[in-house]
């Protein structure tokens, strides 16, 4: 199977990475596409997912001369291709763009992956990730590498990092909301909608920060537009709702909970509330004793991944 | 066609003023009501009089919506919003889910993979064999425990044409199989096998795929 060091032997990179769209001049662009990040459609308020479609169209070019053979990861006469696939939980969708095949005596490939994305048919997030398949095995593999996986259809793996594509919100992997409420109300309040923790995802729908944009003290939690690291406010209010999260999580659904928190078996969905959580407690290292660690650590968690100019969990 | 969202506090609230009230429809959007209505309410009163087995009530249902609701007018978008389903469960059909489930809030509104409507619908999609009467034939003679089986493993999406290929080569191999949960265990081998293998770059593509599957379970 491919690994990071396989993955990057073969030095890959995205040449270009452009969306387009059939209606005239309507431009999905994005706010500066990358591989692999985050990517905001029609943040210039055009383009929308119900009246228009999307076309996503990646080239990348990669050397794959040493997955061949004994020491690679396919047999050295078959013939391997790369596929961009995607996921939608949200749109109970997935599906694949075309495959480009490859082989051994093709030296340097320049592969140029298609993804059409039907208008209205979409939301929320589309994750895409890059893979290699067996497209035709090798006939007649030499005795060295009858260990390698030698069947049509057979994933050899994924390249590193995943891209999402927002179809709604604001591209931020945390679910911000703002509404305007009165000036009295809370600057913020949690929204916890969930039912079922280990099937719904952790969307705006389900639960979500939302921010009173007409509290008088929005704009120091606001602060100057695109301020490195988030405000101190911004932190604060962040680390709070975690800490509430979690709370609420326990109150509704202990044995979840119980299940997070002592690190036992829990069956849950990719994208759900309690996988997030079971990211955040287990990737973070949260200390579980009580709420005053609880929610100090999540303070310092908080503190670390703005300043580190990462702005998400 | 756009169908209003309802999100979980207010299906909460919605719910236990329908338990108060007896699940009777209250008003809301009558165009929609009048729509739904009709071709409900005649598999309902089939269903209530025992003309219908459970499974062929929720099969005619699932047939009802998926031509007033097709990806075509509400798109797959909407489809996959749970909030529309809650809205058409509790606000617009409240006593028809009742008339095949009783008091049980899963199937309005509480558990996604659960609410009735959302269910059937996706069944037929997923079944769907390109128009009504085809989907109804490969359907005959299935059972709730097919719709659980297909619906509930949705993954990080549903490979729909893959689905819909096993849905088609299932009544073949069920006939003749000595399994009387085939298609539970054909679901289980799929998403085994899935982890490993795209079946539409398989040999074969997803038909040939889907072929191997039946085949594996039939020679065991």
């Amino acid at each position: 199977m491919l690994d990071r060091q396989a993955a990057a032997r073969i030095g890959w990179m995205p040449e270009s990475f452009r969306f387009s769209c059939s209606t005239p001049d309507v431009d999905p662009e994005s706010n500066g596409a990358s591989w692999p990040g985050p990517v905001t459609l029609g943040h210039q308020g055009i383009w929308n997912p119900v009246e228009h479609d999307l076309f996503l169209e990646i080239t990348m070019r990669f050397n794959p001369a040493t997955f061949f053979g004994a020491e690679g990861i396919a047999c050295s006469n078959a013939a391997l291709g790369i596929v961009l696939e995607w996921t939608s939980p949200e749109s109970s969708q997935r599906g694949h763009s075309n495959i480009v095949p490859f082989r051994r005596e093709s030296g340097k490939v320049k592969a140029t992956l298609f993804l059409r994305f039907d208008r209205n048919q979409f939301r929320g997030q589309v994750q895409l990730s890059a893979s290699f398949y067996v497209v035709e095995p090798d006939s007649a593999p030499d005795s060295a590498e009858r260990h390698l996986a030698n069947r049509s259809g057979l994933c050899l793996g994924s390249l590193g990092g995943t891209c999402s594509l927002f179809f709604d919100g604001n591209g931020s992997l945390f679910p911000f909301v703002e509404y305007a409420g009165l000036p009295d109300d809370a600057l913020w309040r949690i929204r916890y909608e969930s039912s079922d923790p280990c099937e719904d995802l952790f969307v705006a729908d389900m639960v979500c920060l939302e921010i009173n944009n007409r509290h008088p003290d929005y704009p120091a939690y606001k602060g100057v537009d695109g301020q490195k690291g988030g405000t101190p406010m911004e932190r604060q209010i962040v680390a709070s709702w975690l800490t509430m999260f979690l709370l609420i999580l326990k109150e509704r659904n202990p044995d979840v909970f119980e299940c997070l928190k002592n690190d036992t078996y829990l069956k849950f969905s990719d994208g759900s509330i309690a996988h997030f959580a079971h990211y955040l407690l287990s990737t973070f290292q949260i200390n579980r004793e009580n709420l005053q660690n609880l929610s100090a650590t999540l303070n310092k968690v908080v503190a670390g991944q703005f300043l580190d100019g990462a702005g998400t969990l | 066609m756009i169908i209003p969202h309802i999100v979980n506090s207010v299906a909460e609230e919605a719910y236990k003023r329908l338990q108060q009230t007896g699940f009777s429809y209250k008003g809301a959007n009558p165009e929609l009501r009048a729509m739904l209505y009709l071709p409900l309410n005649e598999i309902v009163k089939k269903f209530t009089s025992k003309e219908y087995k459970e499974y062929t009530a929720d099969i005619e249902a699932g047939l009802v919506l998926y031509s007033l609701f097709s990806p075509d007018k509400i798109g797959l978008r909407s489809a996959s919003d749970e909030g529309i389903w809650k809205y058409l469960s509790i606000e617009i059909a409240p006593d028809l889910v009742y008339a095949r489930w009783g008091d049980k809030e899963n199937r309005f509104w509480k558990e996604k993979r659960r609410i009735w409507l959302k269910t059937v619908w996706w069944f037929i999609h997923l079944s769907w064999q390109g128009d009504e009467e085809s989907t109804r034939k490969i359907l005959q003679d299935l059972t709730t425990d097919e719709i659980v089986q297909l619906v509930e493993r949705a993954g990080s999406g549903y490979r729909v044409d893959l689905n819909r290929e096993i849905m088609k080569q299932l009544p073949a191999y069920r006939s003749k199989s000595t399994h009387r949960d085939i298609f539970r265990v054909v679901m289980k081998f799929n998403t085994a096998r899935l982890i490993a293998t795209e079946p539409s770059f398989s040999e074969g593509g997803t038909v040939g795929y889907v072929r191997r599957l039946f085949n594996s379970l039939s020679q065991r």
